[in-house]
C-alpha cells in the first residue's frame, strides 16, 4: 500500500480539500430566515402586490426555504446546504400533516358540542322527532355501532391473527402463497362491495332480514385482512434469533408462537387492530346497504334493522335542516369519541402487557 | 511483535495525532468520564482496556463525536485531532467523522448496497455522481486489498454486502471505513462477535493498516491487546456508580510486564474484570 | 431406579400442542381463502345478466342507462373518476406522509416525536364521512382559492384550465380530502418500517462522515422501501375504495372532465352508494358488476406493490 504523502490530499482531483474548521451558519440563520420570509409574506398582505398571485403564507415559506438555503450555500458548503433544505422541507411536512386534524377536531367539538350531553348520548332517539324540531338523541345509534363493530371485532381478531401467525410461523408453501396473495387482495375490498356482497348474499339470497349482525359481516370482511396484513408485519419483525434461543431450550413450537413471539409483538398488532376498528367504525357505505335506517332502539343485532352513528349522521345530512346538521354534527362528536376510547385503551394495554424492546 | 516504545514524551519529528485533554464526558447531568489525559502517537496502535462499564467506548466515541448521536450527550475539556480541537464551535462534525473512521462490534454492511457500493459509501457522499467509474474501480481494489478481502470478493463484487460471512463482513466494513482515507481509525470491539478465525485475521490487518493510519482499538480482551497494540491505556471505575477515568497508560510490553499501578498490575492478573 | 424419569426422546415426532395449533392457524387461513373466493363468484355470478345484455363497449360508453331497453351503459367516466382522485391524493399524501414519518423518528425531540404521532395517527380515527362532512362545509370553501391560482397561473396546462368559472366540487377537491384521509395510513406504516432501521446501519453512515439527510438516503431510506411501498399501497387501496367522502363532495355528473378543477365527476364507489337505494334487476346488477371492476383495479395494485416489495426481498435485510 502506497503511503500518503499528504494528509490533506483531496482523494482525486477536482475535489474540495478538507479542513477541519471552516465557516459555519450562525445558530440564529434559521430565525433570521424565517423572520425574512414572514416580512415578505407581511409586505404581500398589506400592499396586495403578489408574485404570481401567490397567497402571503405560501411566499413567506418560499422566501425562507430560498434565503435559508441560498445562505446555506454560500457558508457551509453544498453538502450542507442539500442537508438543511431537507430538513426544513421535512419540517413543513409535519407542520402540514397537523393542519387538516386539528382544523377537523376543532370544527366538530364546536360544532357539535352544543346539542351534545348526557342525555342525547344514551337516552334520546330519533322515534318521533320531527327532522326540522330540536331535541332527538343517538343513543339507538350508539347501540347499534357498539353491537355491530363489537361483533366484528369478535370474529375478525381470532381469525385473522391466527391466518397471521400461520403465515408467520408456519406456511411455507403453495397454500401459504395462496393465502397470503388473497389477503393482500382482500385489503383493497372497497367497502361499498363488502356491502353489495352481504346484501346480495346474505339478505337476498339466503334471505336473512337487514340487521344489525349482517353489518357487522360486512364490516367483518373489511377488518379482517387489514388485521392479518398487521399482524404478520410485527411477527415478521421478531428476530429470528428470540425463536430460536426458545426452540433450542425445548420448548415446543406451539408454545414458542405463543410465550415468546405474540408478546413481543403484541405492541404493535394491538396497534394495527386499533386501526382496524378506527376504520371499520367510521364506515357508512356497507351499512347503508345492508340495515335499513332505524330511527328506535334496537337491542337486537340479529333481526330486523338497527341504527348506527354513521347512517344516522349521513341520514341526518340528507334531511337538510339546520336542526338535523347540528344533530349530524352531535353525531359525529359523539362517533370520535367512541373512537378515541378505543384507542386509548389499546394503548393501555399494548404498554401494559409488552416487554421492554428497546 | 510490538517495536521497541519510545518515550512518548521525546516523539520528536511527530506531533500527536490525537490528544485528549481533561476529557470529561457527561449524559445530561451523569458524569460518565472523568478527567482523561492521553496522547495517540501517528501510525501507531493504542488499545483501550478495562472491565465492563468503565467509559473506554465512551471515550473512543467522544473522538468522533459519535456520542452526540445520543441527545443530551456533551464533553468539557478538548480532544485534538493534530493539533486542532474538534469540538471547538467552529468545527463540523460530519468532517470531523469523515476524518476519523469507526469500525463498530457488529459488522454492519448495508443490506440494501453490494460489496461495491458499500465500500464506495463514503466516497459518493463526497462526489455525488461526478467520479469516474475506473476512478471508483480504483478506489475499491485499494479498499478491498488493504482489508485483505480482495482475493475472496472480487469476483462477486455485485453481490449483497450481507451476504458475505461474519469476519469478511467486518474487513467489509474496515474497507469501507478506509476507503475515504481516514486520518484516525476507531475500533469498538471489532472481533468480539467473531470466531477466532477471522479475529486473527483481523489482527493480522491490525498490523498491516498501521503503517498508513493511527488505530485505537477498544479490546476486552488482553491478550489481543498485548498482541496488537504500540500503547496501552487502562480505564477503571473509581467506585460503584462512579465515572470512569484512565488509571494508566503506556507503552504495551512495560503496562503489561511491569504496571506502575496497583488497580493496573490487579487487572492484568485477573483479579477482577 | 431413578426418581426422575427423563423425557422420551422416541415417539411421535409431533407434539399434539403444535398439531393442533398448527391445524387451528391452518384453518383460520383457509377460512379467509374461502371467504374471499365466495365473494368473487358470487358477485362475479351476479354481475353477469347486466353484462350480457348491455349493448356498446362498456369500457367507452360513458353513459349510465341500465334499465334502459336496450341497456346501454360502460365504465368510462367512473373509471375515470377514481383513478385521477386516488392519484391526486397519493401526491399529497405520500410525500407528506413520508416527511412527517422522517422528521418524527430521526429529526424531533422525545416528546414532540411522540405528541406528532399520535395526533397523525388520530387522523385515521376520523371516519370517512366526518371527512365528507367537514369537507363540503368548511374546507371546500379555503381550497377553492387555490384551485383558482392553479387554473389562473398553471392554466396553460389543459388539465388545470377551467371553463366555467366554478371551482367548488371538483376531482381536485375530492382528491384533496382523500389524501387527508389516506395521510395517517401512509404516514403510521412508514414511522413502524423506520423504526424498524438498525441502529448499526445509521451509526455506520455517521461514522462515514454522513450529514443526516445523507445518513437518511444512506441506511434509511434504501432499508425501508418495501415498507415505505406498501405504505403507500395501503393508502391508495383506501383511495379507491373510498365511497361516502367523494360522494358528498363530488357533484355527481356522469361525464368525463379532464379539467379536475371544474366540478363533477363520479367514481365507481360513489356512484354505487348513490345509485344502489333506487336501483333494481338489471341496474344492480350493473351496479355489482362496476364493483367486480373496482376490485380488479385493486387487485392489480395490490398485486404490484407485492411485486415490487418480494423483488427486492433480497438485498432488504429484514428476516
Amino acid at each position: 500500500m502506497a503511503l500518503r504523502s499528504d494528509i490533506h490530499a483531496p482523494i482525486a482531483a477536482g475535489d474540495d480539500p478538507l479542513r477541519l474548521t471552516g465557516q459555519r451558519l450562525p445558530r440564529w440563520a434559521p430565525v433570521a430566515s424565517l423572520g425574512i420570509g414572514v416580512l415578505i409574506g407581511l409586505a404581500v398582505q398589506i400592499t396586495g402586490i403578489t408574485v404570481i398571485g401567490l397567497a402571503p403564507a405560501v411566499m413567506a415559506a418560499l422566501v425562507f426555504l430560498v434565503v435559508y438555503t441560498a445562505w446555506t450555500l454560500a457558508v457551509e458548503g453544498r453538502r450542507h446546504a442539500i442537508d438543511r433544505l431537507a430538513t426544513a422541507l421535512i419540517y413543513s411536512t409535519a407542520t402540514l400533516a397537523l393542519v387538516p386534524l386539528v382544523w377537523i377536531l376543532i370544527t366538530v367539538v364546536v360544532q357539535g358540542i352544543s346539542v351534545l350531553s348526557a342525555q342525547f348520548l344514551f337516552v334520546e332517539t330519533m322515534r318521533n322527532v320531527n327532522p326540522r324540531a330540536a331535541g332527538g338523541g343517538v343513543a339507538h345509534a350508539v347501540l347499534g355501532t357498539v353491537q355491530q363493530v363489537g361483533i366484528a371485532t369478535l370474529i375478525s381478531v381470532p381469525v385473522g391473527l391466527l391466518t397471521a401467525i400461520y403465515l408467520s410461523e408456519y406456511g411455507r408453501g403453495r397454500l401459504a402463497r395462496s393465502i397470503n396473495f388473497f389477503v393482500d387482495v382482500m385489503t383493497g375490498i372497497p367497502s361499498i362491495v363488502a356491502g353489495m356482497f352481504i346484501y346480495t348474499f346474505w339478505i337476498l339470497t339466503l334471505g336473512f332480514p337487514q340487521s344489525g349482525f349482517a353489518a357487522a359481516l360486512a364490516l367483518t370482511i373489511l377488518m379482517i385482512p387489514v388485521v392479518v396484513r398487521s399482524a404478520e408485519e410485527m411477527l415478521r419483525i421478531v428476530p429470528n434469533e428470540l425463536r430460536e434461543g426458545a426452540l433450542a431450550l425445548g420448548i415446543p413450537k406451539y408454545r414458542v408462537v405463543l410465550k415468546v413471539v405474540l408478546p413481543t409483538a403484541i405492541s404493535g398488532i394491538i396497534t394495527g387492530v386499533m386501526l382496524a376498528i378506527a376504520r371499520v367504525t367510521g364506515e357508512t357505505a356497507p351499512l347503508l346497504l345492508t340495515t335499513f335506517l332505524a330511527q328506535d332502539v334496537n337491542w337486537n343485532a340479529f333481526g330486523g334493522s338497527q341504527a348506527s352513528l354513521p347512517t344516522f349522521i349521513w341520514d341526518q345530512i340528507a334531511r337538510g335542516t339546520q336542526s338535523s346538521l347540528d344533530r349530524a354534527w352531535a353525531g359525529a362528536l359523539a362517533l370520535i369519541l367512541i373512537v378515541l376510547t378505543f384507542y386509548a385503551t389499546a394503548r393501555i394495554l399494548a404498554a401494559r402487557y409488552a416487554p421492554k424492546e428497546r | 511483535m510490538n517495536p521497541t516504545p519510545t518515550k512518548l514524551q521525546d516523539s520528536v519529528e511527530t506531533k500527536n495525532r490525537i490528544e485528549l485533554e481533561n476529557l470529561s464526558i457527561f449524559y445530561g447531568d451523569f458524569m460518565a468520564v472523568e478527567d482523561v489525559n492521553l496522547q495517540v502517537r501517528p501510525q501507531s496502535v493504542m488499545s483501550f482496556i478495562g472491565p465492563s462499564g468503565c467509559g473506554k467506548s465512551t471515550v473512543l466515541r467522544s473522538i468522533d463525536r459519535m456520542h452526540e448521536v445520543t441527545p443530551g450527550a456533551h464533553i468539557h475539556g478538548r480532544v485534538l485531532l493534530d493539533g486542532e480541537d474538534i469540538y471547538a464551535p467552529n468545527v463540523d462534525p460530519v468532517l470531523v467523522r469523515r476524518m476519523i473512521g469507526m469500525v463498530f462490534q457488529r459488522p454492519n454492511p448495508f443490506p440494501t448496497m453490494s460489496i461495491y457500493e458499500n465500500v464506495v459509501a463514503g466516497m459518493k457522499l463526497e462526489k455525488a455522481g461526478r467520479s469516474r467509474k475506473t476512478d471508483l474501480d480504483d478506489v475499491v481494489e485499494r479498499s478491498l486489498r488493504g482489508a485483505n478481502l480482495w482475493e475472496e470478493v472480487k469476483d462477486r463484487l455485485n453481490r449483497p454486502g450481507a451476504g458475505l460471512s461474519g469476519g469478511q463482513q467486518q474487513r467489509l466494513c474496515i474497507a469501507r471505513a478506509i476507503a475515504v482515507q481516514p486520518e484516525v481509525l476507531l475500533m469498538d470491539e471489532p472481533c468480539s462477535a467473531l470466531d477466532p478465525i477471522s479475529t486473527l485475521a483481523i489482527e493480522d490487518l491490525i498490523h498491516e493498516l498501521k503503517n498508513e493510519y493511527t488505530i485505537i482499538i477498544v479490546t476486552h480482551n488482553m491478550q489481543q491487546a498485548a498482541r496488537v497494540s504500540d500503547e496501552t491505556a487502562f480505564f477503571n471505575l473509581s467506585g460503584v456508580g462512579q465515572p470512569g477515568r484512565l488509571i494508566e497508560v503506556g507503552p504495551t510490553t512495560e503496562i503489561f510486564s511491569q504496571p506502575k499501578n496497583q488497580q493496573t498490575e490487579d487487572y492484568i492478573s485477573g483479579r477482577f474484570g | 431406579m431413578s426418581l426422575l424419569t427423563p423425557p422420551r426422546i422416541t415417539g411421535s415426532s409431533v407434539r399434539p400442542g403444535d398439531r393442533n395449533f398448527r391445524f387451528i392457524t391452518t384453518g383460520a387461513g383457509i377460512t379467509v381463502l374461502v371467504v374471499l373466493a365466495a365473494i368473487a363468484a358470487f358477485l362475479i355470478w351476479k354481475s353477469l345478466p347486466a353484462l350480457q345484455n348491455n349493448t356498446g363497449n362498456i369500457f367507452t360508453n360513458e353513459q349510465w342507462l341500465p334499465d334502459a331497453d336496450p341497456p346501454s351503459w360502460g365504465i368510462a367516466v367512473l373509471i375515470f373518476g377514481t383513478i385521477w382522485t386516488s392519484v391526486i391524493a397519493m401526491a399529497i399524501a405520500v410525500p407528506i406522509g413520508i416527511g412527517t414519518a422522517l422528521y418524527i423518528t430521526f429529526y424531533a425531540p422525545r416528546r414532540i416525536a411522540r405528541t406528532l404521532g399520535f395526533i397523525v395517527d388520530l387522523l385515521a380515527a376520523v371516519p370517512s364521512i366526518i371527512f365528507g362532512l367537514w369537507g363540503l362545509y368548511y374546507f371546500m370553501p379555503e381550497i377553492v382559492p387555490a384551485a383558482q391560482w392553479l387554473s389562473t397561473y398553471l392554466g396553460w396546462l389543459p388539465i388545470f384550465s377551467n371553463d366555467l368559472d366554478l371551482y367548488t366540487k371538483s376531482i381536485l377537491i375530492a382528491g384533496f380530502v382523500l389524501a387527508m384521509m389516506i395521510l395517517p395510513t401512509v404516514s403510521a406504516i412508514s414511522r413502524e418500517v423506520f423504526w424498524q432501521v438498525p441502529k448499526g446501519h445509521i451509526e455506520a453512515s455517521l461514522a462515514l462522515g454522513a450529514t443526516r439527510w445523507e445518513m437518511i438516503r444512506m441506511a434509511v431510506l434504501p432499508f425501508s422501501r418495501p415498507g415505505m411501498i406498501s405504505a403507500a399501497m395501503l393508502g391508495l387501496g383506501r383511495a379507491l375504495g373510498e365511497t361516502i367522502a367523494v360522494a358528498l363532495i363530488l357533484s355527481a355528473v356522469f361525464e368525463i372532465n379532464w379539467q379536475i378543477t371544474e366540478p363533477g365527476g363520479n367514481s365507481i364507489a360513489a356512484n354505487i352508494a348513490l345509485k344502489w337505494g333506487e336501483a333494481a334487476g338489471n341496474g344492480r346488477s350493473a351496479l355489482i358488476a362496476t364493483g367486480m371492476v373496482l376490485f380488479f383495479i385493486t387487485l392489480v395494485v395490490n398485486m404490484t406493490a407485492r411485486w415490487v416489495v418480494n423483488r427486492r426481498r433480497e438485498f432488504s435485510g429484514a428476516n
